[in-house]
């Protein structure tokens, strides 16, 4: 009996031996094979996406967000039951046979069937493929970029394509900060798929949100105001610019032309063009505040100085007008802007003299990029003092062989408004990083481009242009409007300046004493008389200026 | 058959300083006595299978077999724990999700255009427009009310 417990002792032992032995051998021998064997079956790296930033205005009203979606692939060459998956993905996705015919019956690992499916959708079609036993169909969840407004400010703000890449407007110009850093997780999955455990390789994290300056119910009040106004000026298109002179925020970029941002597939790339931004045009008449203020600041003429206002102008056998070939006698810089007078605005830019008016051109930024950081933008035409033909000390004083863009011309503008600092116009607030703020805008002051007092004669200027003048139209009682109206006939390129075809403009602010508010209306090729710019886009910006004084509760001051 | 005896003698012989007299003198009775002996013996062996040793081994290894399987219960409810709470997080990852797209709709009802147009077509309701009302001036100041 002893002797059999023994045996049976020593065969245990032994077998405890073997087990031991071979324990060591994978333990210790053929580590790294097995672990590497295990971490093959039990863990895997991925890549996590992160989200987009939000775009909010500047009263944190969401204008672009990301929300979580579903897409659907297919694995040709495992799939089974290919007929139950060609009715559910017919049924559930509304898709056609021909599509899922090309898509089903690919020879391919992975091909899309569609991508971002709304969530309860997905789920639906896991459903049914389970309940049929069909099999081959991959989940993939993706981010998809919607815009909670709709069409609201969609040239301003973009979109951002399938991949989540900015493609236009906002979501293009600040697509670095938007755009949130790929995070690289393993995870360890346990026998029943389910997953154990997590560690982060690459840490990423989401996009950064974006505070706009823009206020969405001023946003909305030009956007009506400009279709509206387009519609009853039959013009060919229009847009608007409002902006805080004291600060350089745009309030309000808005245009006829707008698109649904949830289907920017559906719209035409002359719908998805930002206008304030990329369309240059010659300024006409609104021209003249900045030639009388180079005039002014250069000491070249005083308020006082007299001038003839009489028609034609002649230079190098080339006859300036004015409108309606009307002559005015004898006028002073005041009356020359207030009556948009061409002939007395040339002879003082006479006086003045080219190199000085370029220099104060050029002071003003006009020719240069703005550096608002949106996509698509122009620097308009100033040509170098080289190249100015005879004509140009006639053209360019009245806004003719010069060309800018809306928000050139509303920020040189807003630099007589704000008593004459250059300000870089800012279309972001805020950026928001996981919460917190990590960047504040403050006015950016370029340069001062004229001493006060000679700001404030234009200001005063301006208002009679509005009190008494061409910008008549734009005058709301107790509000104290500045402004100045510009009618531009159109050149076309091989064509020169054409007849009937004109770009009709008004620039103004208000209060004059301490501005809050400056409004650039412009609308393309007028298609009705009078076609002026103070009787068109003068009257715009009053309505525009209305809803805005009645949503801001902006009280009236005596005026 | 003494060479049995021999044998016996060696195998149930008990410790001399546990019987405390020789077997060399009485070999007459030798057998029974050897085998009282063994009996006794064994008696005494199975009372030092308790020995205090012997219980402090048993002791500890019941100890540690209880503190191992302690451990693996421990791992394995870590493991089990771990997994649901991986079932929770995707189930919140989900309502979070779902919330995010409750969310848009929302803000998509809500929209300043859908809210102008309720307003106007639904509750027919006017744009608000500018009425003032001049009012002389108050303890000195110069102003306009609306």
């Amino acid at each position: 009996m002893k002797r059999r417990a023994k045996i049976a002792l020593t065969l245990i032992f032994l077998g405890f031996v073997v087990i031991l032995g071979r324990l060591v051998e994978i333990q210790v021998f053929q580590h790294q094979r097995w672990l590497a064997q295990a971490a093959r079956i039990q863990e895997r790296e991925i890549i996590n996406h992160h989200r987009r930033g939000q775009i909010l205005d500047r009263a944190g009203r969401p204008l672009a967000r990301d929300i979580k979606t579903t897409s659907i692939a297919l694995d040709n060459y495992h799939m089974t039951k290919p007929e139950v998956l060609r009715k559910i993905l017919k049924e559930r996705l509304s898709l056609t046979d021909d599509y899922l015919e090309e898509r089903i019956y690919r020879e391919s690992y992975f091909t899309w069937i569609k991508r971002k499916v709304v969530p309860n959708a997905a789920e639906e079609i896991k459903k049914a493929v389970e309940e049929l036993e069909a099999k081959g169909l991959i989940f993939v969840e993706e981010w998809q970029r919607v815009y909670p407004q709709g069409q609201l400010a969609s040239n301003l703000i973009g979109f951002a394509g399938l991949d989540n890449q900015g493609l236009e407007g906002t979501e293009l110009g600040f697509d670095g900060l938007l755009q949130g850093r790929e995070e690289v997780i393993r995870i360890v999955k346990g026998g029943d798929g389910s997953v154990i455990g997590k560690q982060v390789l690459k840490p990423g994290r989401p996009g950064d949100d974006l505070v706009l300056t823009i206020d969405s119910g001023i946003q909305l009040i030009a956007e009506q105001k400009i279709m509206e106004g387009v519609e009853q000026y039959q013009a060919k298109d229009g847009f608007v610019i409002i902006m805080d002179p004291l600060a350089g925020e745009i309030l309000a970029m808005a245009q006829a032309k707008r698109y649904n941002l949830n289907r920017f597939q559906e719209s035409l790339p002359e719908e998805r063009l930002n206008l304030a931004v990329s369309y240059p045009f010659e300024p006409g008449s609104a021209f003249k505040i900045f030639a009388g203020l180079a005039a002014l600041e250069y000491g070249a003429i005083s308020p006082d100085d007299w001038f003839s206002g009489n028609e034609p102008v002649v230079i190098a056998g080339y006859r300036f007008h004015n409108a309606m070939r009307m002559s005015y006698g004898a006028v002073r810089l005041k009356d020359i802007i207030k009556l948009s007078i061409n002939t007395g605005m040339i002879r003082v830019a006479q006086r003045l003299g080219e190199e000085s008016l370029y220099q104060f051109l050029k002071r003003m930024n006009f020719g240069e990029l703005t550096g608002l950081g949106l996509p698509g933008e122009v620097a308009g035409t100033l040509r170098p003092l080289s190249e100015w033909s005879k004509l140009a000390i006639g053209a360019i004083p009245i806004g003719q062989s010069v060309s800018v863009t809306g928000i050139q011309l509303i920020t040189a503008a807003a630099a007589i408004a704000n008593g004459g600092l250059l300000l870089r116009p800012q279309i972001v607030k805020e950026v928001h990083r996981e919460g917190k703020v990590i960047e504040r805008s403050k006015p950016q002051v370029i340069r001062r481009i004229a001493s006060p007092e000679n700001v404030e004669i234009m200001k005063e200027i301006m208002r009679e242009a509005v009190k008494s003048g061409t910008g008549g139209p734009a005058e709301i009682k107790g509000f104290a409007v500045a402004g100045k109206t510009g009618t531009a006939q159109k050149a076309i390129p091989g064509i020169g300046y054409v007849e009937g075809k004109y770009t009709s403009l008004f620039v103004g602010f208000f209060p004059v004493e301490k501005p809050e508010l400056i409004i650039l209306v412009v609308l393309d090729e007028v298609g009705t008389k009078p076609f002026w710019g103070g009787q068109t886009a003068g009257v715009i910006f009053r309505e525009i200026a209305e809803r805005i004084i009645d949503l801001r509760n902006l009280h009236p001051l005596a005026d | 058959m003494a060479k049995r005896v021999a044998l016996d003698e060696r195998v149930l012989a008990p410790h001399p300083a546990l019987s405390g007299r020789s077997t060399r003198s009485r070999p007459r009775t030798r057998d029974r006595t050897i085998a009282t002996e063994a009996v006794r013996s064994l008696g005494h062996e199975k009372e030092a299978l308790i020995t205090l040793r012997r219980a402090i081994i048993l002791i500890v290894s019941i100890v540690i077999t209880t503190l191992a399987l302690l451990y693996l219960w421990q791992s394995w409810q870590l493991a089990h724990l771990n997994a649901q709470l991986q079932v929770h997080r995707a189930i919140l990852e989900k309502l979070k999700d779902q919330n995010e797209l409750l969310q848009f709709k929302i803000e998509q009802a809500f929209s300043l255009e859908r809210i102008e147009r309720v307003a106007k077509e639904k509750l027919e309701m006017v744009e608000p427009s500018l009425k003032y009302l001049t009012l002389p001036p108050r303890e000195g100041k110069d102003t306009t009310s609306r």
